[in-house]
């Protein structure tokens, strides 16, 4: 019983793997690199209670998002329509 | 017209005249190789067309997950990003059906001139998205600045003039913040392929601003984080 059961994680894990290099492949012909915009927000805070450092840690996340977006930003100006050209 | 911007011209041009004329193209040509030329030019249409609306999907996904946008912004972002997926799309199906090598040329033409995926569309939206995110920062701030304010007037027996004047200035930088990316993204939005290149400096101009925007943000944290402190 417990050797299926190892083989059976070690197969599932084989499949997993394989899964995320092939998936790790497909999004080349994108001129742009995904959005992280679409990740989750950080928990909203408690709206009362004193303020502390892990309150604005969570606007750093904010933060952290927002300068990824930034450089995609610079980027995509950076890009002219020809570059991508063939 | 910029400088990329007719290189670009230049390069698709070229790029198309040779698939549609062939490099050399002495002397009559066989039906066989025309139609092989002429496959070719679709096939390239196709992979800049393709390679566009993948661009746009990306951002339209990024456009859904706004938060601090007004209706009407979030709509008219993910509908002018539609548009130009369903535009694209009508004119593969167009240059697919295209007879001859000139209309291919003509029509490829307009993926540029018609659209401005990468120049304009793409930059303008992911501007409106980093908007977004600046002012739910903002929003964040706020509400940690009212819960400071509370803390400092709960803070009985204890010299809180340092802290007042810190969360005043953290105030007035969101105000400032507020005041200069609440109106970017409707000054984005507006920009359109027809006002190409004329309208590449709003957009300059509006990533300036982010970039204050951003910096302004790192500023309020660091003032919250000190009036934390200042009431320890």
């Amino acid at each position: 019983m417990k050797r299926v059961a190892i083989a059976v994680l070690l197969a599932l894990s084989v499949g997993t793997a394989g899964c995320s290099k092939s998936s790790g492949n497909g999004s080349n012909a994108s001129a742009t690199t995904p959005s992280s915009a679409t990740a989750s927000s950080p928990t909203s805070p408690p709206a009362t209670g004193p303020v502390t450092d892990a309150d604005v840690a969570e606007v750093d996340q904010i933060l952290h998002r927002l300068d990824t977006e930034l450089s995609r930003l610079d980027s995509d100006m950076a890009t002219g329509e020809g570059e991508v050209q063939q | 017209m910029t400088r990329p911007a007719v290189r670009t011209s230049l390069v698709v041009g070229a790029a198309l005249a040779v698939a549609a004329t062939g490099s050399v193209g002495l002397g009559p040509r066989p039906a066989g190789a025309q139609q092989a030329r002429l496959n070719a030019a679709k096939q390239v249409a196709t992979a800049a067309i393709t390679r566009r609306v993948l661009a746009l999907r990306e951002l339209s996904t990024a456009a859904k997950a706004t938060a601090r946008l007004s209706d009407a912004d979030k709509t008219a972002l993910t509908n002018q990003l539609q548009d130009q997926v369903n535009g694209l799309t009508s004119l593969n199906a167009k240059i697919q059906g295209d007879g001859d090598e000139a209309a291919v040329r003509a029509d490829a033409g307009t993926i540029i001139t018609d659209y401005r995926v990468y120049v304009l569309t793409i930059p303008k939206a992911r501007g409106v998205v980093v908007a977004d995110i600046e002012l739910t920062a903002e929003d964040r701030l706020s509400k940690l600045a009212g819960r400071l304010q509370t803390m400092i007037d709960q803070a009985s027996g204890k010299d809180t003039a340092k802290a007042r004047a810190d969360l005043a200035s953290l105030q007035a930088k969101l105000t400032s913040v507020t005041g200069m990316v609440s109106p970017l993204p409707a000054a984005l939005l507006a920009l359109q392929p027809p006002g190409y290149p004329g309208n590449r400096t709003t957009l300059e101009q509006a990533r300036a601003t982010l970039r204050t925007g951003r910096q302004t943000l790192g500023d309020a944290a660091s003032l919250a984080r000190t009036v934390i402190t200042d009431l320890k």
